[in-house]
């Protein structure tokens, strides 16, 4: 996609936004003019060194409209396997036929949302703030014209976790999806949310979703994100998060699909005795670009926050892995951790991993650490004297390295789907892996 | 000792002197006629100023890097002296007898006498002062093994072979802006070349003084180890107090052949700036080895006390099989100096390994950035890194960064890297000053011992020397 | 030497210490005992100046001056001594060097001439003796690495090579097996002389099997709650601390 696409894009799409409140329009504006600026990140951009945008820049992703394919029977598979509190949204249109919702919960689609809550939703779309704008950023503040408004009011405990399903089921090659979610926890709530992105067919899509979530005081939300979309996808998406006082978000991302899947995930720490535990893992094979970007902001005093992210790359693919972590002055006090551990399957897969830590506080402790390898070749060598044969030796070593960051999430009420999931790619992996 | 700490800050730079000497120096600015003014000076042959206006328009088509942490207001490059030298009767000494009397003592107060007599035995010296060496020792006695050790002056005159076969092999003309800026306008350094199987019997050192006003130093120092040999290098700096930032822009290169080994210690001291921040040297330095054989090794270790501003990465290229790259460095910034430094382990051959320690102290206003680089290539096969980065805070308005990139891109090589920040421990504090010690003191000894792994690294007299400009320029941070 | 009148100390807003009163004379020997959270690592640490507590009431008199008007290196440097429950480790110093800057200030508050590096050994040789530690200590950084039994041997090593007037010792018995513990405790009892006073604080009577005090006292929910003679010990160890409540 180049300027004149997007401009021209643009152009056209504004037509049918009239209806859109001012401050919306303000919004939009001030995304375009940042992307017209700025356009997409050029590599001598730190946070992008490492992951080339040239193959995504020659496709002739388009953003407009697009029809659903697939059948209500597939859906009602999809609905069956989910249980309580399964949203179902389909090229980014909230299915409610096919979701089912707690009562006392507030779900609706996002343009819903700006119609009817116009006061829970001004304050805090696009205001995240986390690292200022963004191209990527910019381009869904542009186009979004969906995705989720999830609410819950103060001091309320949601028993089942809300399940979103996100398929994509473009109806043609180079399709565009541009979803934004804006999640709001009350003062006192807690809450658990996990979002997984699908492809409802082959189709190569440009898949752009931003994940905006604000927590109240003492507020809790877990979140859990999967990424597995086919192997013709560009999906790029953050989750930002803006934490009050003392409240906490832990997060899991799991990313297996995709040509190119970047997450970022954004904290920042904005009042006094905030936490987040943002944890993840990537499996990639093929010609992947798995990228997890972090950023966790300390502005106030007494923050924690913990990272551990691991990589696993096979085949040709590659990993990158960029978490940054800010204490400013302010934030004295500040327990700040980060861990990234990555594991080549293979003589032509590759990893860059780039951990900052940025400290303008004294009383701190904060750490970094990174480690990049292979599988041990003494663990190896000892299942295999135990009579296991050398490629279940690598596959039960590989699945114990991501198992890690599963128990270490504390998501154990995903850990047997994360399970699944993660065999089934580390299957696909191994099967490619060469010597 | 007194328990006011604003009284230490009233302690001055002790090398903060300014010799009174006569110099002949280029007209300020810069332009080609400024290189071939050099160049003249410098009796070079044809091919030196060739190989520098080169550089020159190289540099004109540069940008000064914006990337880094460190902030500057802009230097105005027409406004710095780019050659200045203490006036000579003749050609230039023959011997320290002819050295002016006025140079031979500056170096005494900075402790550093020339005359061999009075030297300990085993460390031979080049003094460089401003823009030219006035005086390299122990020459002769080192001829007799073979080993070349000369002002980078007299190497291109007496050695232009293997000047050109090396200058800019390590750090070509376009690396960097400052580089580029280097090529052009060197003044002087060090030349140094250990023979095939060589073991240099003593270790070698420079001395750089900037004394100047408005002077810029541009040294160049180039060590090539032949096979099988080894050498150990020292450098140390200090400039006079001035307010006026100057300029201090080196190029260093090493080559290490096949089973060769370099030892380079730095004891960087140049002139901080004061209390306010005004004044001191911008340090903006480019290092490079290249291990260029099997089984050759290079070790870069640096303690970073002085400037104003600190910008440089020593750096090893790890191209012959087997060969193994060094980083220990302790950057200390205090008052409103910043440091941006680290180091780039480049991994191409195979079994390579590299070991990086780094340590930061911050206090007051200081900024010290870590930015380090391990990179290993698809051929690097079994490439080994380890990596640690500890950066201690005293003060809440001073701040330490950590940014070290890793590219790993084949499956046999492993990468490890460890960093924390926090500030000095209250509990070791408390255990010090239990049994007796004062606040000052108890910082001090845990300060030493959070930079041990790295002093144990630097020769014993210099290891003697580092730990006292440690303790000067943390004087007066605890408040 | 120590008189402790009505002690309160609050950390972190918790009051810990309600009221302690305690007088310890020259030469004797005082054991503390209590219960896990009864307070008995506080008092040792505030009576050495930590930082972390606040006294909120009450005073101690250290040889007639008011001890909480110090700084820790002052009290250090007047006599008074810590053996820490778990010293800390301080990387890159050399425990030897360590050891002689504390020897050498505690030589500058006498009024001693410093000693240098080989009187210093000398010095310290001797000392090793009594706690029958190796040489390779010195050389290593202090504590670090060090078993925790090396680490209340090396505690010993500085309570005798810094000679103070009064030691505490926090729990210096725990952790140890029966062999290190009589090598600490004959260690203690070779120091002790009439002017030198101790202050015991353990969570057993074992250590009292080898150190006999002159005074026990129990300490439980921040206030002594009962004094007496060394067989008060046996009666713990027998009954156990409920007992006390009981009573």
């Amino acid at each position: 996609m180049e300027l004149k696409q997007f401009q021209e894009a643009y152009e056209r799409l504004k037509r049918g936004r009239r209806g859109e409140p001012s401050w919306l329009r303000i919004l939009r504006d001030g995304a375009k003019d940042f992307f017209l600026r700025n356009g997409f990140p050029a590599s001598d951009n730190d946070a992008w060194r490492h992951t080339d945008l040239s193959a995504f820049r020659e496709l002739p992703f388009t953003p407009g409209e697009d029809a659903a394919l697939i059948s209500p029977g597939e859906l009602k598979v999809l609905q069956d396997k989910a249980g309580k509190n399964f949203i179902l949204v389909m090229n980014g249109k909230l299915m409610r036929e096919y979701s089912t919702i707690e009562p006392g919960v507030e779900v609706m689609g996002l343009e819903e949302a700006i119609r009817e809550k116009p006061e829970l939703v001004e304050p805090h779309l696009g205001q995240c703030g986390a690292s200022g704008a963004e191209a990527f950023n910019a381009l869904n503040t542009v186009f979004f014209r969906s995705g989720l408004f999830f609410h819950v009011p103060e001091d309320m405990t949601v028993k089942e976790p809300l399940q979103v399903v996100f398929l994509a089921d473009p109806a043609k090659e180079h399709a565009t999806f541009f979803l934004r979610n804006l999640v709001v926890i009350g003062e006192g709530s807690k809450a658990a949310l996990a979002e997984t992105y699908l492809s409802g067919n082959g189709r190569g899509y440009f898949s752009s979703a931003v994940t905006e979530v604000f927590l109240g005081k003492n507020a809790i939300l877990d979140h859990v994100k999967i990424a597995k979309e086919n192997a013709k996808v560009f999906h790029f998406a953050s989750t930002r998060t803006l934490l009050r006082h003392a409240s906490s978000f832990s997060s899991f991302t799991l990313l297996t699909g995709g040509r190119l899947a970047r997450n970022e995930c954004h904290a920042v720490l904005d009042e006094e005795g905030a936490a987040c535990a943002l944890n993840g893992l990537y499996l990639s094979d093929g010609d992947q670009l798995l990228d997890q970007q972090t950023f966790v902001d300390h502005r106030k005093p007494a923050g924690k926050s913990h990272q551990f992210f691991k990589g696993l790359m096979a085949g040709n693919s590659r990993g990158v892995f960029n978490g940054k972590v800010v204490v400013r002055q302010d934030a004295q006090k500040t327990d700040a951790h980060q861990t990234y551990k990555g594991l080549l399957f293979s003589d032509a897969a590759q990893v860059d991993a780039q951990p900052q830590l940025e400290i303008l506080a004294d009383d701190v402790q904060c750490s970094h650490g990174v480690a990049i390898g292979q599988l041990e070749e003494d663990a190896i060598f000892y299942l295999r004297s135990r009579g296991i044969g050398e490629k279940e030796a690598g596959r039960m070593l590989a699945q114990g390295f991501a198992l890690e960051v599963i128990e270490r999430s504390g998501v154990q009420r995903y850990k047997d789907e994360l399970i699944s999931l993660i065999d089934e790619k580390l299957s696909e992996q191994l099967g490619n892996r060469k010597g | 000792m007194t328990n006011d700490p604003e009284s230490f800050l009233k302690k001055e730079y002790p090398y903060g002197f300014v010799t009174p000497i006569e110099s002949d120096a280029a007209p300020r600015g810069l332009n080609e006629d400024t290189i071939r003014f050099i160049s003249k000076k410098k009796r070079e042959p044809e091919f030196m100023l060739a190989w520098r206006l080169a550089a020159y328009r190289q540099w004109l088509k540069m940008k000064e890097p914006a990337w880094s942490s460190v902030r500057y207001p802009k230097i105005d490059y027409q406004d710095i002296i780019y050659y200045s030298a203490p006036k000579q009767k003749k050609d230039g000494p023959k011997s320290l007898d002819e050295v002016d009397k006025e140079i031979l003592r500056t170096y005494e107060k900075l402790g550093i006498p020339l005359e061999e007599q009075k030297r300990l035995a085993g460390v031979a010296v080049d003094a460089v002062f401003d823009s030219v060496s006035v005086a390299t020792t122990f020459k002769e006695k080192l001829k007799e093994y073979g080993i070349i050790f000369c002002s980078f002056s007299e190497a291109v005159r007496e050695h232009p072979d293997l000047i050109q076969k090396y200058l800019g092999s390590v750090v070509p003309v376009k690396d960097n802006f400052f580089a580029a800026l280097n090529s052009a306008v060197f003044s002087d350094g060090s030349f140094c070349y250990i023979p095939k199987g060589v073991r240099c019997p003593m270790e070698l050192s420079t001395y750089f003084r900037i004394n100047a006003m408005d002077t810029g130093q541009f040294e160049r120092t180039l060590i090539v180890a032949d096979e099988g040999s080894s050498v150990s290098y020292l450098e140390g700096c200090t400039a006079p107090i001035r307010d006026k930032n100057q300029l201090h822009a080196a190029v260093v290169e090493l080559v290490a052949h096949e089973k060769a080994s370099i030892k380079y210690s730095t004891v960087q001291n140049w002139y901080a700036g004061d209390k306010e921040g005004k004044g001191g040297i911008y340090n903006f330095v480019t290092k490079r080895g290249l291990c260029q054989g099997a089984h050759s090794k290079i070790s870069w270790t640096q303690v970073e006390t002085g400037s104003a501003i600190t910008w440089k990465y020593p750096s090893c290229i790890l191209q012959g099989d087997h060969s193994v790259g060094e980083f220990y460095s302790v950057a200390v910034v205090n008052n409103h100096q910043q440091a941006d430094t680290g180091t780039k382990m480049i991994h191409l051959g195979k079994h390579t390994k590299s070991t990086i320690i780094s340590k930061g102290i911050s206090a007051r206003y200081g900024k010290n950035t870590y930015r380090g680089l391990v990179k290993m290539v698809p051929r690097a096969e079994h490439a080994r890194n380890y990596t640690q980065c500890d950066s201690l805070l005293m003060g809440d308005r001073s701040s330490a960064n950590t940014f070290p990139t890793l590219e790993v891109a084949n499956r046999t090589s492993r990468a490890e890297h460890e960093a924390t920040t926090s500030k000095i421990n209250e509990d070791q504090l408390f255990y010090c000053r239990q049994r007796g010690m004062s606040v000052e003191n108890a910082i001090s000894m845990i300060v030493h011992g959070f930079c041990k792994e790295v002093f144990k690294n630097l020769p014993m007299e210099f290891a003697v020397e580092a730990q006292r400009l440690l303790g000067v320029s943390l004087e007066g941070s605890v408040g | 030497m120590l008189e402790i009148k009505d002690l309160h100390v609050s950390i972190g807003g918790t009051e810990i210490l309600k009221g302690i009163d305690l007088k310890v004379g020259a030469g004797e020997v005082h054991a503390i005992m209590g219960p896990n959270g009864s307070g008995k690592s506080t008092l040792t640490r505030v009576l050495a100046g930590h930082p972390s507590y606040i006294v909120t009431k009450g005073s101690a008199t250290y040889e007639g001056k008011d001890l909480f008007q110090m700084p820790v290196e002052e009290r250090a440097r007047q006599g008074l001594f810590l053996a820490f429950q778990y010293p800390i480790d301080i990387p890159g110093v050399n425990n030897a060097y360590f050891l002689k800057a504390a020897v050498n200030e505690m030589r500058k508050a006498k009024g001693l001439e410093e000693l240098d590096a080989m009187e210093f050994l000398e010095f310290l040789k001797e000392k090793m003796k009594t706690v029958e530690m190796d040489e390779s200590f010195l050389n290593r950084p202090v504590n670090e690495g060090f078993s925790g039994g090396e680490k209340k041997r090396n505690e010993i090593l500085q309570l005798a090579a810094l000679s103070p007037k009064l030691a505490i010792l926090d729990e210096t018995d725990s952790g140890l097996d029966i062999d290190a513990l009589k090598t600490v405790a004959e260690g203690v009892n070779r120091l002790r002389s009439p002017k030198r006073s101790f202050i015991l604080v353990t969570h057993y009577q074992r250590m009292l099997n080898y150190i006999t005090p002159d005074h026990v006292h129990v300490l439980m929910g921040g206030k002594i709650v009962l004094s007496g003679g060394k067989d008060l010990a046996f009666k713990l160890e027998e009954k156990g601390y409920e007992w006390v409540k009981q009573d």
